[in-house]
Formats: structure tokens, sequence, C-alpha cells
């Protein structure tokens, strides 16, 4: 059951990236959802228990913008070992910092997923992979800028959000014990 | 001790990434077309709800944002509407000799183009308004490389993959566009290409072609699917290439691509 919301909660977070958010904001440019995800599941339990969501969200990502699979999945892993690493280090040290290094967290993500994605782009591009879907936006556009103050401004919603859903399924899975 | 920095996560870090490798550069869409294919049928219903949705409160949003240029585009509007209705009427003769010249020169006409119209149900979500998907695929007769339009005759780009009951739409502000177009004023032949979601370039234009600044850039029809007589949009700028061997001009198209709602497919 709890499997399922997940995939869920992946499937429509992807049909809002594409379908809704770049619409409302007018710049053509939303949140990274799937991204903010991520961010939640490895700073909440960790690159390993979290990878199988990861790569999930990235299939779904890769499948729904046309990308080859592969790259969303890559870049997500990439960002998730990162983000493992610096809250196993600084989101227990520094809980009066709290807010703030999830702030850089989700500042480093974005810029490492545009890193990723492109490199990858460039390398696959370089060996004639032309069939990999559309270039990522580019690492010196100013919309990536804009990407990263949305994903700021939405981390909060995301994270009640999910801390809600995760509440509800602990709730429902110990009455099912029960 | 170099078994310490060997840890799982690393170890599961890698096979991802060579999965993801192997994935990338050994079969990038072939494998998995199916899979998007069913992906796509069953998003689409939901797409198609979210997406026309938004478009309203998207809509709302921009409007709010434009309240204080309203005013001045107001104004300026009125003025070039009463200029405008003085044109329209010498401009009847001007149609009747056009609808000539477009049959000796053996240009499609407009009317005569067998239409597919869908809805637009999704766009890039990284803004660059590089590629739209459109709610009609295979079933509607839809194939690879058949041009795309809006308003009966402004191109927006081309069909590039094709499923059951969806479509990208690679539209022409794409980096990967690149469709063969001329001077409607001068003749002068070039290919247009998208600048990462920033604007048009009309490139590979010969020194010895005349390209003036508000020339309109219409398809040229030569090889691809693309029939001529298609607008594209209007010469802004004129430079010279860094090899200053060609001619590139900067066009600008009337069409918004992140404000499409309902495209046409030329069959």
């Amino acid at each position: 059951m709890v499997k399922i919301t997940i995939f869920f909660i992946i499937f429509f977070s992807a049909i809002l990236q594409l379908a809704v958010l770049s619409n409302v904001f007018f710049w053509g440019l939303g949140p990274n959802i799937l991204l903010l995800l991520i961010i939640f599941w490895t700073t909440q339990a960790g690159f390993e228990k979290a990878l199988v969501k990861n790569i999930t969200a990235g299939l779904v990502l890769d499948l729904a913008t046309f990308c080859a699979v592969g790259m969303n999945i890559a870049s997500f892993a990439l960002v998730a070992f990162f983000i493992g690493f610096i809250s196993k280090r600084f989101l227990v040290i520094a809980r009066n910092w709290r807010i703030f290094v999830l702030t850089i967290t989700i500042i480093f993500s974005t810029l490492a997923n545009s890193l990723f994605l492109n490199a990858l782009f460039l390398i696959a591009d370089y060996f004639g992979k032309t069939a990999i879907g559309n270039a990522p936006t580019s690492l010196f556009s100013f919309m990536l800028f804009k990407e990263i103050g949305l994903n700021i401004l939405f981390f909060p919603l995301v994270y009640f959000i999910m801390k809600r859903i995760e509440s509800l399924s602990f709730l429902a899975t110990r009455a099912k014990i029960n | 001790m170099s078994k310490k920095y060997v840890t799982s996560k690393i170890v599961k870090l890698v096979i991802v990434l060579i999965v993801c490798a192997f994935l990338i550069f050994f079969n990038p869409k072939g494998f998995f077309n199916p899979i998007r294919g069913v992906f796509l049928s069953i998003s689409a219903p939901f797409q198609k709800i979210f997406y026309q949705s938004s478009q309203k409160i998207g809509g709302t949003v921009s409007f709010l944002a434009s309240i204080s240029e309203i005013k001045n585009d107001n104004a300026k509007l009125s003025k070039e509407n009463n200029f405008l209705a003085a044109q329209v009427a010498s401009l009847q003769e001007e149609k009747n000799q056009n609808a000539l010249l477009r049959e000796q020169l053996g240009l499609v006409p407009r009317d005569k183009f067998s239409l597919v119209g869908g809805f637009v149900i999704g766009q890039d979500p990284q803004g660059s308004e590089s590629w739209i998907i459109l709610d009609k695929g295979e079933k509607d007769g839809i194939s690879v490389g058949m041009a795309v339009i809006v308003s009966n005759g402004i191109l927006v780009g081309k069909v590039e993959e094709v499923y059951a009951t969806s479509s990208k739409i690679n539209l022409l502000a794409s980096s990967s566009s690149s469709v063969n177009v001329s001077d409607a004023e001068t003749g002068a032949k070039g290919i247009i290409r998208g600048e990462y979601g920033l604007g048009l370039v009309m490139d590979m234009v010969t020194q010895a072609d005349v390209l003036n600044v508000g020339d309109t850039i219409i398809t040229s029809g030569l090889g691809s699917n693309i029939p001529r007589g298609l607008l594209v949009g209007k010469i802004k700028d004129i430079k010279v290439s860094d090899d200053r061997l060609f001619q590139r001009a900067t066009v600008v198209s009337r069409i918004k691509y992140s404000g499409l709602d309902v495209v046409f497919v030329i069959k």
C-alpha cells in the first residue's frame, strides 16, 4: 500500500511538472517537484533506503520528458548520494541551523542536477547518441537561478505534505498490525 | 585499509551509474518506447485536464503581472487599429493578385491542407520552449516529420515522436530544430534554427542574397515534409556569421510557444 502510494505521488508529481506548474508561472518554468521529493526522501531516510524511490522518480521523469531512459535516473542517483553525504554530517550536528542547511542543500541539488544532466547530454552527444532527448537547461542560463528560487519556495510545501502522508501511512500500518 | 572506502553505498551508486550508462549509450529509446507509449496513454487524460485548467490560472497570473502595461498597450493599439482599417481597403486588390500568384508559383494554398487538430497536454518543464505534447498520435494518422501549425498557416514545429494516442512536437525554438526557409520579399534561402528557447535564427544565408529588417520569412518546402509558404516570422536584425561566409538574421515569431493550447498537424 505504501509503495503504491509512493508510485502515485511520483506519477502525479511528474504530471504536475509537465502540465501545470510550467503553465501557471509566467516564466514557463516551474519548480522541480521530483527533485524536491528526492531531497526529502534522502534527508529523511538516507541514500540507500531512498535509492529505489529515487530510481523510480528518475525513470518516470525520463519517460515523461522523452529523455533517454537513464539520464534522470543517473542524475538523481548522483544528487541523492551527495545529499546523503551532506545531510548525515550537517543536518544532525547543526540542529538550530536546519533551515539554512536545507536551503543550501536545495541550491546545491538543483545546480548539481543541472550539471550532471548537462554533462551526460554532452558526453552522449559527443559519441553521436542524438536520440537522447532535448538539451537540459544550460548552466549559464538565468532560468537555472529561477528554478533554484522556485525550488526553495516550494520545498516547505512538499516537506509538509510528505510528512503528513508519511504519518497517515504510519497510522494505517499500525492499525493494520493491531 | 582500502576496503573502508568501498562502502555498500558507493557500490550501489556505481552499479546504478553503470546500468544507466548502458541504457543511455547502447539503447537510447528503442527498448523503452513501448513502455513510454503505455505511460503516455495512461497519463494523457490526466495531463489534458490539468494542462487546460492550468492555462486559465496561468492566464490570470500573466494578466495580473501585466496590468501596468495594459493602459499603454491600449492607447498604442487604438492608434494602430485606425491605421490598419485604412489599409484593409487597399489590400483587397493585393489579395486577389496574391491568389493568382500562388497558383502560378505552385505554392500549396492553405485551404487545401488536410489538418488534424489537437490539444496541447504538456510542455517542456524546464521552460526552454523546446517541445510540447499533443493529444493525437498514430491512431489519428500522425507520423514523424509532419508540420505543425497554428492560426491556419503559422509554423510552430514538426512532429518528432509518435505514440498510439499522443505525439511529441519539436518546436521551432528548440536547439535541435532546423527548417528550410526563404525570405518572402527577396527569395533569399536559409535555415531556421532555435536558440535554446531564446528565439529563432535564420542561418546559412549567402552573402549574395538580400535580407532586410522586417522581411517575412516563410518555409521554402525544400528537403522535408513541410509545405512551402507557411509563415515563420519576421526579421528583427541581421548579422554576418563569425566566419564571414554567411549572413544570420534573428527572426521573431508572432507565436508565444509557452501559451499554445490548440495546434494543427498537416497530414
